[in-house]
């Protein structure tokens, strides 16, 4: 308990129950920190690097990887990967190609490195094992658990909310540019406008888009239609002192039409359209 | 208010009541007294009840608690009110409105019926009132006597505004909170009113052209600067919102702070008006103002308008209107990561998608609509879950013939269906279904 916030920077001081502490456990915890600082720029990285080398005692390591990461700051949009999911190597096909020093980040990651590294080892390591997550994690939320568990979070709008005034607040989903890491950083989809926007917060803006991939939102609702909002199709029109604005009517004269045409085509393949909204008025 | 009320009653003989009691009330200012002994019948504002104690205990203190409490404002009298307002944490987005402005009754018309305190609140604005008991404040009041007669236009337009209210707030001393609360509110509805003036509208676009407000949020957007707007007129209905000119669409603030800004200090027809008169600012992939519009009027034209494919217009200098509008493309590197790099790619990638010949306007729509894709599949529009809301962001270019003017009603159904099963196959979602 008290080790974990220790590592979060969350609770500083609360060094009580260190038993054996160690020099060991001190200098990877100070790898670990420092790994830290430099993957996230700014403030709160150096805020952790110094609070993790007050409570430098604690043995941190006695806690869950997996369970640590998650509790960082700024990693609250990934989902707590089942254990039997990363020992599964099935699951992890190529990824050693992606990875460097792939065992030992798988290691790290399932608490089983042995603690005999330099510094700089488990620092390299450690951001390993942070990638190496992230990969797993892509392919983890779009199993049927990992779905699920995306799904309680969506409900709880973990990840947000779309910022779009006439969504009323509809919670969006995280969703990747790009399925190959290093690419962009993730982004959120709103399910209602079907429009992808820059997360809300802006310290999830450096989350690796990958790690989420660009299937994840649409496969979810797929499984999940019951979590499709209803779209009303309400569309923003300019007004100057209350008048409309000529070409900008012009465009919206055209967007429904394109959207008449769409609801004649489902009607003739007799596709559900409760979903839908109401055929329009302009 | 050295008002005279015969000039009032001459002009608005439906307000005799009114002015009568403003001519009491204007008497007891002259004295120095009129105040401080009912309690607030004002609905609007919750009193605080240890101020109201406060203020009755010491009356002669009463300007100086005043601007104690709003924060230290005129210590050092050399910071106006305006300016200190206009620096609060969440103001940031405030144009400093002229006091000549202010101070013109014509531009302040119909306000006191929104804002108690009217009085207060404006001398509070124009930093009169400062130093002696309000009775002095009105004779010293320096340029406030354009009288009556001299505007004789703003008078019989507006119900001038100070008797009126003199006769409804006058009676009680409003607490300093209050005043200040009113004094906030008058702002933020004059400045929706400055905002379309020809000045405001210069300022915002100096400022819209520099970033200050900040970026999209849609991705496909790609970091197109936004400008603050409300959606409505009245005050304290709805809070601010940003207005994306590329997009057209509204976003709320992820800032906190201007998540309490009200919306009406800036008004719904600010941003329009803004694009309307300096469509430069508009960026090439607009769906507000279309290219082709762009090039269609002349006296929107821009001189450097040459609008070569990928080459955004708003690149252009906008001294055209002597604004001194630094360029938006210079201004990209600090408005967002990435935007530069990321519109100039627009331009290869929509001679790819369209053909060389392409015009700076149809830019290929993937561009600028997200589509869907499961495992890199596009989702198929007759899924219970496929796309619904593609025409959201769509603009209509390809529409663009079907829709010659007279036609667009009836006769052009057909051709457009057919253009629409062509460019069905560009735009996603859609393609395999019209098969």
């Amino acid at each position: 308990m008290g080790h974990q916030a220790g590592r979060t920077g969350e609770t500083s001081e609360d060094s009580e129950d260190e038993p054996t502490g160690g020099g060991q456990n001190m200098t990877g915890m100070g790898s670990l920190i420092n790994n830290e600082t430099s993957i996230v720029p700014g403030g709160i990285g150096s805020v952790i690097s110094s609070a993790g080398m007050d409570d430098g005692g604690s043995d941190d390591f006695t806690k869950y990887w997996i369970e640590w990461f998650l509790s960082l700051k700024g990693n609250e949009f990934f989902s707590e990967i089942d254990e039997e999911y990363i020992l599964d190597r099935f699951n992890l096909t190529g990824l050693n190609t992606e990875v460097t020093n792939y065992q030992l980040a798988l290691d790290l990651m399932t608490d089983s490195l042995e603690e005999d590294l330099d510094e700089e080892t488990r620092a390299e390591i450690e951001r390993s094992a942070r990638h190496l997550y992230g990969l797993i994690h892509a392919r983890y939320v779009i199993t049927s658990r990992g779905l699920a568990k995306m799904v309680d979070k969506f409900r709880r709008a973990e990840f947000g909310k779309c910022p779009r005034v006439l969504c009323q607040q509809q919670p969006v989903l995280p969703c990747g540019l790009s399925d190959i890491p290093m690419e962009n950083s993730v982004k959120v989809y709103c399910p209602k406008c079907e429009d992808l926007y820059h997360p809300p917060q802006r310290r999830h803006a450096t989350i690796d888009g990958s790690y989420f991939g660009t299937t994840l939102p649409h496969l979810l609702l797929q499984v999940y239609p019951n979590l499709v909002p209803s779209k009303n199709g309400e569309r923003y029109v300019p007004r100057i002192f209350g008048f409309k604005v000529h070409e900008t009517a012009k465009v919206h004269r055209k967007q429904d039409q394109i959207r008449a045409e769409q609801e004649k085509r489902l009607l003739l393949y007799g596709v559900d359209k409760n979903k839908d909204s109401p055929p329009r008025d302009s | 208010m050295p008002r005279p009320a015969h000039t009032e009653e001459e002009l608005r003989p439906e307000d005799e009541n009114v002015t009568e009691q403003e001519e009491d009330e204007e008497e007891e200012r002259r004295n120095g007294e009129g105040d401080a002994e009912q309690d607030d019948q004002d609905e609007f504002e919750e009193e605080d009840v240890e101020e109201e104690e406060e203020l009755q205990d010491d009356d002669e203190d009463f300007s100086t608690d005043t601007y104690e409490t709003s924060g230290n404002s005129n210590s050092s009298s050399d910071v106006s009110w305006i300016n200190w307002f206009c620096t609060l944490s969440g103001n940031e987005y405030f144009l400093e409105v002229p006091e000549d402005f202010i101070e013109d009754d014509f531009n302040l018309c119909g306000l006191n019926a929104i804002v108690p305190h009217y009085n207060e609140a404006l001398d509070t604005i124009l930093d009169l009132d400062l130093d002696e008991g309000s009775g002095d404040a009105t004779d010293q009041r320096p340029p406030s006597p354009p009288l009556p007669e001299a505007l004789g236009r703003s008078v019989s337009l507006s119900p001038t505004p100070h008797p009126t209210n003199v006769s409804s707030t006058r009676r009680s001393r409003p607490t300093p909170t209050e005043i200040d609360q009113s004094a906030s509110l008058l702002y933020s509805l004059v400045h929706a009113r400055y905002l379309l003036t020809k000045g405001g509208l210069a300022s915002m676009a100096e400022r819209f052209a520099a970033g200050d407000f900040g970026t999209c949020p849609r991705v496909m957007c790609r970091g197109q600067l936004v400008v603050p707007m409300g959606l409505y007129d009245m005050p304290k209905l709805d809070n601010l919102r940003y207005f994306c000119p590329r997009c057209g669409d509204l976003y709320s603030p992820r800032d906190k702070r201007y998540q309490k800004v009200d919306g009406a200090a800036f008004g719904p027809t600010f941003p329009h008006l803004l694009f309307l008169t300096y469509p430069e600012l508009v960026p090439a992939q607009s769906i507000i103002l279309p290219e082709s519009a762009r090039k269609a009027s002349p006296a929107l034209q821009l001189p450097s308008d040459s609008l070569r494919p990928g080459v955004t217009p708003s690149s252009s200098s906008t001294t055209l209107y002597g604004v001194g509008v630094h360029t938006v493309q210079g201004s990209d590197s600090d408005s967002g990561p990435g935007r530069g790099p990321e519109q100039r790619r627009d331009g290869p990638q929509s001679s790819i998608g369209g053909g060389a010949n392409v015009a700076a306007g149809s830019v290929e729509p993937d561009m600028q609509m997200y589509t869907p894709k499961v495992f890199g599949f596009r989702l198929s529009e007759l899924a219970r879950t496929g796309p619904r809301m593609g025409w959201l962001r769509e603009r209509g270019d390809d529409l663009e013939v079907a829709h010659a003017e007279s036609a667009e009603v009836n006769g052009s159904r057909a051709l457009t269906g057919g253009q629409r099963t062509h460019t069905r196959k560009v735009v996603g979602g859609s393609a395999r279904d019209e098969e």
